[in-house]
């Protein structure tokens, strides 16, 4: 696969049918009045932009771990240009499985097309990209899982999902933890179509670790406890199997996916539970934007 | 409330105040487009949920929503037996997303049922001519049975989970309240979650399954309009798309005519009953 099978179409953001409102063209009626609550309380001096450059960061990470593989090259060769800071870690992958390696090929076009497409919506605002670094941050996740000292996320197909699992859930908390807190109605459907889009690839990799069996189940299972235990410990995280059956879906009792504060996602991929941490893990020089502490 | 109720509820004014414009009930035309109050939004979801939850909880149940869920004059469920499953994991995901979509339901009921105009009961339901008529519109023959087997489950699956994402992710834009907002939006991903397995699954079912789905796919993108709504289990060169989306990595989205055109089977406008329900779906918006 060479780069520019995965350079994605760069649109601008809102452009088409992203600005087609859904309003009833054939059957609305305005029946009164359930007046809009208050926004939801988002730090001082946050606005949009600033959220919309969080979830850069963390698409950046996505993007290069995905990318990278798949092609084995970073998204600075994918997309031909220099997105900022190094990243360390990652290579290809030698999937044993061909659908699962190109469900990976999909969702690392979409992880792609989200840097692309956050990026052109913020133009000259968009926060380069971090220093990542996929070796401590695995290294720091494996130690407090008990995945053994030697994890190589990229060694395998099983230990790729294993790693993946990692990531997607935490996406969809942290855009669900979002959505109530944008104010723009077209960032925020934006916001709520790549939620979606991070829900299914989660949907995917779960799906797949349930199906490989007592060990990745276990392993997927010791990720979701670290999770939950960085981000505040209140169970908001759920691993693969409960109570002795498949748990593909993780959600409260309606049913309904968890959300995360961008403090809690940060202690995620800072690998640190902490308040006030503003580097570690994934992430060894922080993260740019004006959200950057836990 | 029924609908003829409903209307005349409207017409002596218990709407009250922000009552612009009113559907003259049967008519199915509006005189105004307008937005839809967050109940109005949570109460077209609801139908789908009781579509969504019938379906699952019968094919793995072989009961449907328990009576104390679907209201006092719920409609009739036409169809649905327990499926005869030959992979246990299969059956344990299947009954989860059971579970899940009765929690839906019992969620939607208890969130709105203090709001003016909402239609809290289950709408009648198809699940057996409907599906001859999917299958058929797809090219799979004329007696598509989804409770036949478990592939047969999995591809009536897929028909539903990704226009329950399209329809959620397209109600976004719609919701005004925050608390509101952030429910339709868990309950987005969740619907995703489900989307993401059943495309796992059939993709490792074998080619007749694979080109089902695309076939399926193809057939719910006829009768939505030609906004891009859909992208298949596998595109022609090949690659598997596990997460149907744009080139921005969005997920698509379908107003709530484009969701009754699929779920009514009808590519019309105006319709307002037809497919997975033969009397239409209840709440203020029931037409395409």
């Amino acid at each position: 696969m060479t780069a520019s099978e995965l350079q994605p179409t760069r649109r601008s953001m809102f452009s088409g049918h992203a600005t087609a409102v859904a309003v009833a063209a054939g059957a609305a009626v305005v029946v009164g009045a359930v007046p809009p609550s208050g926004a939801r309380a988002r730090p001082a001096g946050i606005n949009d932009q600033d959220i919309l450059n969080f979830a850069l960061n963390l698409e950046y990470l996505e993007g290069e771990f995905y990318t990278r593989a798949i092609t084995g090259q970073g998204l600075d060769q994918a997309l031909g240009s220099a997105l900022g800071g190094q990243v360390r870690g990652g290579r290809q992958v030698n999937f044993s499985n061909p659908i699962h390696r190109s469900f990976m090929d999909d969702v690392a076009r979409n992880e792609m097309a989200h840097v692309n497409f956050i990026r052109g919506a913020l133009g000259g605002n968009a926060v380069a990209r971090p220093t990542i670094d996929f070796n401590t941050g695995f290294a720091a996740v494996a130690q407090a899982a008990n995945l053994g000292g030697n994890f190589d996320p990229f060694a395998d197909e099983q230990s790729f999902f294993i790693a993946a699992f990692l990531f997607e859930d935490v996406g969809v908390t942290a855009y669900k933890g979002a959505a109530p807190l944008l104010r723009s109605r077209e960032i925020l459907q934006a916001a709520a179509g790549i939620e979606a889009v991070e829900a299914y690839h989660a949907g995917c990799i779960r799906t797949v670790l349930y199906k490989m069996g007592a060990g990745a189940q276990q392993a997927a299972g010791a990720i979701s406890r670290v999770r939950d235990k960085l981000s505040g410990g209140e169970g908001n995280d759920q691993g693969v199997v409960r109570e002795g059956r498949a748990n593909i879906v993780p959600g409260n009792e309606n049913a309904i996916a968890y959300s995360r504060t961008p403090q809690h996602v940060l202690n995620i991929v800072f690998a640190n539970g902490a308040a006030g941490v503003t580097n570690g893990g994934f992430f060894p020089d922080g993260i740019n934007g004006k959200l950057q502490s836990t | 409330m029924n609908r003829a109720l409903m209307a005349t509820a409207v017409a002596a004014g218990m709407a009250g105040a922000g009552c612009a414009d009113i559907v003259p009930q049967g008519l199915g035309l509006a005189l105004t487009p307008g937005p839809l109050t967050d109940p109005a939004v949570f109460n077209f979801a609801l139908n789908l949920e009781y579509l969504e939850a019938e379906y699952y909880l019968r094919g793995t149940s072989g009961q449907g929503v328990p009576d104390g869920d679907v209201g006092p004059n719920p409609g009739v469920v036409t169809g649905g037996r327990q499926v005869a499953f030959r992979t246990p994991y299969v059956a344990e995901f299947m009954a989860e997303i059971a579970n899940d979509e009765l929690h839906h339901v019992q969620f939607l009921r208890r969130t709105i049922h203090n709001s003016p105009l909402v239609e809290l009961g289950r709408p009648a339901i198809d699940l057996e001519g409907s599906f001859r008529a999917a299958g058929q519109a797809a090219g799979l023959g004329a007696n598509f049975d989804p409770f036949a087997d478990e592939n047969s489950f999995l591809l009536g699956a897929f028909l539903f989970e990704d226009v329950g994402v399209t329809a959620y992710n397209g109600a976004a834009k719609l919701i005004s309240g925050r608390d509101s907002l952030e429910a339709a939006a868990g309950i987005l991903a969740v619907e995703a979650y489900h989307g993401a397995l059943i495309r796992t699954q059939i993709a490792e079912s074998g080619e007749e399954a694979i080109k089902a789905a695309n076939a399926i796919s193809a057939a719910r993108d006829t009768l939505d309009g030609p906004a891009p709504t859909e992208q298949g289990l596998r595109l022609e060169d090949g690659r598997f798309i596990i997460a149907p989306s744009d080139a921005n990595g969005a997920a698509f989205k379908r107003t709530v005519q484009q969701v009754l055109n699929v779920v009514y089977l009808s590519p019309d406008k105006g319709v307002g009953f037809g497919g997975f329900f033969p009397k239409g779906v209840n709440g203020v918006v029931h037409h395409t």
